[in-house]
């Protein structure tokens, strides 16, 4: 008997466990959001600025999916099939691009949402950098500028220029190379977006420009190739392999590195790792050879064109809550300098600007505020936007071939080669 | 005499070296994971590379393993359940699964047994690559991208062979007359399989189970392409991610690594006894 | 009515077949039904977009693939791989096996320290040989360089896919001797101490008796666990992948080409491709063994 109710007892068992999985209950419109804050404290901060929308949108549920930025392309290219996209996206420059080819962003509710939160209060680069053909592709967020951080105790001890121009680096590399106790720098030399990003400022001092005015591929001019070649002869100044901000960063504060290329969010990086360091570094975002160039980058917020009307409206409502008032200031203060406001109203409200990092680093925060109205990247160019660089910078095409360029001793013409053939593969 | 003697010493000291150098070949990974679990982030970069950092012991501390467990940094507890979950349950139906299965295979008659059986062991020749891309679009198709659900079901699908072939073997070797016996008084074949093989076959199942276990929570190719929501990844997926947020600490990942490992190797070794009586079993005959 | 249904059970066929029906229906559906989906979508073009879509597009995969150099150097780097970490984690679990045959106190504590490598879960493991690995502070450089001075500057590892091999093949090795160690003690301790006692009497010295004794008895499980290591590290995945991203095995090579590529077409065509030459290594292997 006894043994008999035993395996009715089981079956039952099983099967409730079973059922408790696939049993969902859904009462209010739930919307998915794709943060690429995958730091769990910055997550924190998000999901409290979530719960408190929540509050004064109980008909309203979001999950917060955080994703890095180096996997959004394939979570999208998985999503797009199984229907997963989520309702609101964190997205890059090059990403906004990249699903815009797929036609896959909601250019009215962003529109709308812009308008909502005022758009000329908007600094003109971010807007001009989201819109194609008249479309705004999603809504901006916050922005960073790169340059090359520095130990400026070891540049005054050894009276070195600050590190602006090739030659003031080069030089500078050169001095500082002494491994094991010693590198000189580190640029990115990986198949990931840092290298990409890294080699775009170097590029751009060059007046070597990605595409020419109607668009086609120009990565084998001379500009470039002479970048490439100091890029190259750069890599003989850092730690062995491929490098990426990662292992910059690491090093830098291990006291073992004199220069890194590194975006602005360097600062709070080093307030936390290694605030010792803050008053012996300093930061070069100008980078100098026939022109001045600055890299950035901005982060928006996109709306699929997959969701409901429903989870759309909630969409915007958590976009306007987010980048609107006291949240987004708070939502800036997450990465102080890294997250840089993209309206000039916040960049001018005391209640930002009194930060204790900030603080710290003062004026340079001005300059990087002033960096920022100038900041430009490969793809935007020319005064217009090339929709391409999306695709070419989800396959980390440039970052590709200088890890191969290290592995195998490539030299720089056969770098140049296989960049400009690869970029032609993806444009077709 | 003295040459015997010499002969002797050298054998032991041989043999003696050799087993320090075997620790050290196994244990010395675990060495440097736990002593870098210890240090902070600056003492990580010494060159030379050190265990224990400049100004001895006392310079050790906690902090990266409280960071770890801290829900504000790391879900630790949060991937630790849902590894749990999952390996617990694909395990225990696994073990429900093979035990019927395996008496089916090696006590009861019927055509296409031996059939089953054979093909069961061509399983071996697949691998989880093999199965990735169609079990993907497949899971994708019914909606179940995305749960536990489908995650069990894989991790069932990898274990039952083995299992299958562990306790049937084991069953065999179990002599039949006791079952006999029961079922001439009067018990089903169930109440037999309940009342008599599970208790004498006890170590076998364990094995099966502690098997099971660790293939679930040690799984990270399917868990990484089927789960999207970070609310239902695996400790796995869990640790990678720790390795490429921004603020990643060497300390933390040896911290999160240690924790991770730690009731697989406890699991493990209490019951090495049980697995290898269960996995040699039948086979001495 | 229940009873009924119990008689029925009892009827030894139908209780056979219900009791192995779950089981069978698991492996079934999700293994011997995707391996046949696998070699169907490996003729077919598989498009993303809002809705999958396939492409019959015949034997054009497979041509693509074998005229692709990056996937006969995949082949070259997963025989390679295969073959030295079976043939080095053999090695080093026969010289384990060895020792631990000799009883000797805390021997039971040593054997369970052995297993270490290969009970621990990987994702455990790979961040402490990331370190180890590292081309700056990492151990096997320093080994390399400073104390064996067999190298004269640090290597960074994981990162450069020319060394990765190496790397990858040292890690492997380690974490799979226990395998090895396992499986030929159980032969070694079965070999009857008589066998020891008649070397004895006839003066043999320890390598006579390791060669004519214990080898000869050894060969078959070592061809086994050959065969085994064969199949299952051609599979391998985990194992390379969470330690560097730069090797690119078959089992690699496939999950870029499904996952980063979203080529799910062709990346059927790759592990069918891998299956087919499994078989014939199996088929190869067995006739040889089995004539041994």
């Amino acid at each position: 008997m006894l043994k008999k109710l035993n395996l009715k007892f089981v079956f039952v068992v099983t099967l409730l466990l079973v059922l408790s999985f696939t049993i969902n209950s859904v009462q209010a419109v739930e919307i998915t959001f794709w943060s690429g804050e995958t730091e769990e404290q910055r997550q924190a901060v998000i999901r409290e600025m979530v719960s408190d929308f929540e509050a004064e949108n109980p008909d309203i549920s979001v999950e917060i999916v955080p994703i890095h930025e180096s996997n959004l392309p394939d979570q999208i290219m998985a999503a797009i099939p199984a229907q997963q996209l989520p309702d609101v996206i964190e997205l890059g420059l090059e990403h906004v691009l990249l699903m815009s080819n797929f036609d896959l962003l909601d250019v009215d509710v962003a529109t709308d949402i812009l308008n909502n939160i005022g758009i000329d209060d908007y600094f003109s680069g971010p807007i001009d950098m989201t819109t194609l053909n008249g479309n705004h592709l999603a809504v901006p967020m916050h922005g960073w500028v790169q340059g090359i951080w520095y130990r400026q105790d070891w540049f005054d001890e050894a009276g070195l220029d600050a590190p602006e121009t090739w030659d003031s680096i080069a030089e500078a590399a050169e001095y500082f190379y002494n491994p094991p106790e010693s590198y000189g720098i580190v640029t990115g030399t990986k198949a990931d977006h840092y290298a990409r990003q890294s080699f775009n400022q170097f590029a751009f001092s060059n007046n070597a420009y990605l595409f020419d005015e109607d668009g086609n591929i120009n990565f084998d001019s001379p500009e470039m190739l002479e970048t490439v070649e100091f890029y190259k002869e750069l890599v003989n100044f850092a730690p062995p392999g491929p490098q990426d901000h990662r292992d910059g960063r690491s090093l830098y504060m291990a006291d073992q590195l004199a220069m890194v290329v590194y975006s602005s969010f360097f600062m709070g990086t080093l307030e936390s790792g290694a605030p010792e360091l803050i008053e012996h570094t300093g930061f070069a975002p100008r980078m100098v050879k026939e022109s001045e160039a600055v890299y950035g980058q901005f982060q928006s917020l996109g709306v699929p064109v997959t969701s409901s009307d429903e989870e759309k409206e909630a969409a915007q409502k958590l976009i306007e809550f987010m980048l609107t008032g006291d949240n987004y200031i708070d939502y800036l203060h997450m990465a102080p300098a890294g997250m840089l406001p993209v309206r000039e109203s916040v960049a001018n409200n005391p209640d930002y600007r009194d930060h204790e990092i900030l603080n710290l680093f003062g004026e340079q925060h001005d300059d990087i505020l002033a960096a920022l109205e100038v900041a430009n990247a490969f793809g935007f160019e020319h005064g217009q936007i090339f929709p391409q660089i999306g695709d070419i910078s989800a396959q980390f095409v440039i970052g590709t071939a200088f890890a191969e360029m290290i592995d195998q001793d490539l030299s720089p013409e056969e770098v140049v080669e296989r960049i400009q053939n690869r970029m032609m593969d993806i444009v077709d | 005499m003295v040459d015997k003697f010499f002969k002797k010493l050298s054998k032991k000291v041989g043999f003696l070296i050799g087993i320090f150098t075997l620790i050290f070949i196994s244990g010395f990974p675990f060495v440097v994971m736990f002593f870098s679990s210890l240090k902070t982030e600056r003492q990580q970069y010494t060159f030379p590379p050190t265990l224990i950092p400049e100004g001895g012991i006392t310079e050790l501390t906690l902090e990266n393993y409280i960071n770890v467990l801290n829900p504000e940094i790391f879900p630790f507890f949060r991937f630790f359940g849902n590894s749990f979950l999952v390996a617990s349950i694909s395990a225990f139906v696994a073990v429900f699964l093979a035990i019927f299965g395996a008496y089916s295979f090696a006590r009861l008659r019927y055509s296409g047994r031996k059939f089953l059986q054979r093909s069961i062991i061509l399983v071996y020749m697949f691998g989880g690559i093999l199965l990735i891309v169609p079990l993907y679009q497949i899971v994708v198709s019914v909606n179940l991208a995305n749960t536990h659900f489908a995650l069990i079901l894989v991790y069932l699908m990898q274990v039952l062979p083995v299992s299958l072939y562990m306790l049937g073997n084991y069953f065999r070797s179990v002599p039949y007359e006791i079952e006999e016996a029961a079922i001439i008084d009067g018990c089903s074949r169930i109440g037999a399989i309940f009342r008599v093989v599970i208790p004498l076959s006890k170590p076998a199942i364990i094995a099966v189970y502690i098997y099971a276990f660790m293939i679930s929570w040690n799984e990270y190719l399917f868990a990484s392409i089927f789960l999207r929501s970070p609310s239902l990844h695996t400790l796995p997926i869990g640790l990678e991610q720790l390795f490429y947020t921004e603020h990643f600490v060497w300390g933390r990942m040896m911290a999160a690594s240690i924790l991770t490992a730690l009731p697989i190797i406890i699991l493990f070794l209490g019951v090495e006894k049980y697995m290898t009586e269960g996995l040699t079993a039948g086979s001495l005959k | 009515m229940l009873k009924k249904i119990i008689n029925l059970f009892e009827k030894e066929k139908y209780l056979g077949w219900f009791l192995i029906f779950p089981s069978m229906l698991i492996i079934a559906g999700l293994i011997f039904y995707p391996v046949l989906y696998n070699f169907y979508l490996s003729f077919h073009e598989v498009i993303i977009g809002i809705e999958m879509s396939y492409v019959f597009v015949g034997l054009s995969n497979y041509i693509d693939l074998l005229t692709d150099s990056g996937f006969w150097h995949s082949v070259y780097l997963t025989l390679v791989f295969t073959f030295s970490t079976t043939l080095i984690s053999t090695i080093i679990g026969f010289f384990a096996a060895l020792l631990l045959n000799n009883k000797f106190k805390g021997r039971f504590l040593v054997r369970g320290i052995v297993l270490f490598p290969y009970a621990a879960p990987v994702i455990s493991l790979v961040f402490a040989w990331r370190y180890i690995f590292h081309p700056v502070f990492g151990q096997f450089n320093y080994l390399l360089t400073s104390v064996l001075g067999v190298i004269p500057e640090p290597i960074a590892w994981l990162e450069m896919p020319r060394y990765a091999l190496i790397a990858v093949i040292v890690f492997n090795s380690w974490r799979m001797f226990p395998f090895a160690f396992l499986m030929l003690i159980a032969r070694l301790q079965a070999i009857p101490q008589d066998h020891y006692d008649a070397a004895k009497v006839d003066g043999a010295t320890f390598w006579q008796r390791l060669r004519y004794i214990i080898l000869p008895q050894m060969m078959f499980v070592i061809a086994t666990i050959f065969l085994l290591r064969g199949i299952w590290n051609i599979y391998k995945f985990g194992e390379i992948w969470l330690l560097t991203r730069h090797l690119n095995v078959l089992s690699v090579y496939a999950y870029r080409t499904a996952f980063s590529q979203f080529n799910q077409g062709m990346a059927a065509t790759i592990t069918t491709s891998m299956f087919l030459m499994l078989l014939g290594f199996i088929i190869l292997y067995i006739k040889k063994v089995l004539k041994w």
